[in-house]
């Protein structure tokens, strides 16, 4: 039999497989240096990029709970100058797609860093965060509302021709009504899901262990919310989905592949084992070749 | 994929754990002999590496720890039993493999010439400590380490090198000095000392402000929650100062930035 074709079309352009790693665990590409074999990625989501620079949020950070972790970075990142400057170099010497992932407080930051990233070649595709649970202004509220991710989704689309991905949230209560707006407004792609809220209290302080309170759960925890959530999106739209929430090994990406996902992402399970997406691309590889499938859209529709 | 990076991710086996006080261990293991067994350098003091919890993915996160030791065998740390992982260490069997990613982080500094490094402990920056004196000893440089415990149950039995003159203090009077490592540190000639401290946050902030008031340099070790240990999340920032703007919040990375800080630039 032949190897199976595990190329992932969107928007005219193509991923070399579906095994991509999330936004916000990989940084800019270059931190897992030694530890993981970029050659072997589908494409590495950046850490999100907004038009200033932020420091985050004030420390403890991060909580372990129970097959998951919250997180509460705030978006913390060098700004558009400093990703100009610093951090396309990076990008464009890795030997796999690079897709910018864009947040902000308001439209026009997202605008602005859309419009800078037309003009960057070696950014392949981006994708907008409307999804971050962790700050106080923007974030969420954009994809929480169709209108909103509406005319958001379709004032991006006029100011950058290549893939946009709208990325989703899981906190909100129709998510196929979401996923509908966005690709009625020219959205390429959707990935989901972002973190859900989730909090940790230490009992014996008596206090959230996150100092805002609430953080985004990730992890193993997360990941049936996450496969019904790319089910119930795939049903509503015509654009591929590209699934994640709690993927560590090739079986759980087999589930959102069946679910109706045409590519997946790595997050948190990168912090365990960071050269795990090479290890999951191999396995899907397998199932493919052993169940008799010769594409990665083969394996849909089965429910 | 084998860059310039100087850390990788191999197997060790446990050789040895034993109790060095009420709810410590020091563990030692050894590199496993395949490909993927040594550290592509020498991990130096100050250093960590961390480990995938025996549980994992049910436990998520990685744990770092420092090294206490090393050699080109294998390496040496020492851990409080404070949660689920590191209860799974203490009950794992000698021989029981170990997933590590290291050496990670900064290490500590040379002191400058004609100084005396003073070595400040407490708690499990017992480990890192006692490194930075096998170091210094190995460079033929005398220290002064000074151990801060609740009681005498809690003083780590540790062999020390020759070369450094050891204090212990316990808030009790159990055993040695009674009060606090300040309290060790009085009576002690500090015009020429070189501060290097590990342990609870209290202890360093109290080691930083002896030291500025001394007008001694002082490199602390920062403890942040860590997620990927390699500067990609964002998730150990440690509040620093804004030399530009000193009206908003600063951070640097303690896995990469650090762990190991000048305790000047930190806000305490
Ligand atoms: C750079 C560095 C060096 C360290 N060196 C040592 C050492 O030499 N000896 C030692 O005993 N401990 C050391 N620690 C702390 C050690 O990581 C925790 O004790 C350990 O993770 C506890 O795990 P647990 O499951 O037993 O407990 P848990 O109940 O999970 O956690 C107990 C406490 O440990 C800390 N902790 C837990 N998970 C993490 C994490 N992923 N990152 C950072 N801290 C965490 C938190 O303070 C937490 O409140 C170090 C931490 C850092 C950041
Ligand atoms: C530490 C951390 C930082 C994150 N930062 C971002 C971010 O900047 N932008 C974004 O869209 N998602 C961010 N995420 C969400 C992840 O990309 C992903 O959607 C989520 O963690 C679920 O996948 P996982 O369970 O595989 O981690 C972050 C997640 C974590 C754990
Ligand atoms: S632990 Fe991820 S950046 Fe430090």
């Amino acid at each position: 039999m032949v190897d199976p074709d595990l190329t992932v079309a969107i928007a005219g352009k193509t991923l070399p497989n579906p095994v991509g790693v999330a936004s916000g665990t990989f940084g800019f590409g270059e931190e897992y240096e030694g530890l993981t074999d970029t050659a072997s990625l589908g494409a590495v989501y950046t850490k999100a990029v907004t038009p200033e620079p932020r420091a985050g949020n004030p420390p403890p950070r991060l909580a372990e709970t129970p097959a998951g972790m919250i997180n509460a970075i705030g978006l913390a990142n060098p700004g558009l100058a400093a990703f100009l400057s610093e951090k396309v170099r990076i990008l464009e010497r890795l030997p796999c797609p690079a897709i910018v992932n864009v947040a902000g407080a308001v439209m026009a930051d997202y605008l602005k860093v859309a419009e800078a990233m037309e003009e960057v070649d070696s950014v392949w595709g981006i994708e907008l965060n409307v999804s971050c649970p962790n700050v106080d202004h923007g974030g969420m509220a954009f994809g929480t509302d169709p209108k909103v991710l509406e005319s958001l989704t379709y004032a991006v689309r006029k100011v950058y021709s290549k893939p946009i991905i709208v990325k989703l949230s899981p906190n909100v209560t129709d998510i196929g009504e979401i996923a509908r707006a966005a690709e009625s407004a020219g959205a390429d792609a959707l990935s989901c899901i972002n973190t859900l809220t989730g909090m940790k209290v230490d009992v014996l302080r008596r206090q959230p262990v996150i100092p805002r309170g609430t953080g985004g759960l990730s992890g193993p925890a997360i990941r049936p919310v996450g496969v019904a959530a790319v089910w119930k999106v795939s049903k509503a739209v015509g654009i591929p989905v590209i699934g994640l929430g709690g993927i560590s090994s090739a079986e759980d990406a087999m589930e959102y592949l069946l679910a109706g996902a045409s590519a997946i992402q790595v997050g948190t399970a990168l912090f365990g084992e960071p050269d795990i997406p090479g290890r999951i691309l191999g396995g899907i590889k397998i199932y493919m070749v052993q169940e008799g499938f010769s594409r990665i859209a083969d394996l849909h529709g089965f429910f | 994929m084998n860059s310039g990076s100087p850390h990788k991710r191999g197997k060790a086996r446990i050789l040895d754990q034993r109790i060095i006080a009420e709810g410590y261990r020091e563990m030692k293991l050894s590199y496993s002999s395949d490909s993927n067994g040594r550290p592509r350098v020498r991990p130096s003091s100050g250093q960590f590496f961390t480990i995938l919890p025996h549980h994992y993915p049910l436990s998520i996160m990685r744990r770092p720890f420092a090294y206490s030791d090393s050699d080109e065998n294998g390496f040496s740390f020492i851990y409080e039993i404070r949660g689920p992982a590191t209860r799974d260490l203490a009950n794992l069997d000698d021989g029981s493999p170990v997933d590590w990613i290291g050496p990670l982080g900064s290490t500590f500094p040379e002191a400058p010439e004609n100084s005396r490094p003073v070595l400040v402990a407490g708690g499990i920056g017992v480990g890192p400590i006692l490194y930075l004196a096998r170091e210094l000893a190995e460079a033929g440089a005398e220290s002064l380490v000074v151990l801060g415990a609740r009681n005498v149950g809690l003083v780590p039995r540790l062999e020390w090198p020759e070369t450094a003159e050891v204090r212990i203090c316990t808030d009790d009077g159990s055993h040695g000095i009674h009060g606090t490592v300040l309290d060790g540190l009085s009576n002690t000639n500090v015009t020429n000392a070189a501060f290097y401290t590990c342990g609870p946050h209290p202890m360093m902030a109290a080691v930083h402000r002896f030291a500025v008031d001394t007008d001694r340099p002082c490199w602390v070790s920062m403890e942040e929650m860590m997620a990927c240990g390699v500067g990609a999340c964002q998730g150990c920032a440690i509040p620093v100062k804004d030399e530009d703007d000193l009206s908003r919040p600063a951070y640097k990375q303690a896995c990469v930035e650090g762990p190991i800080f000048d305790s000047r630039e930190l806000i305490w």
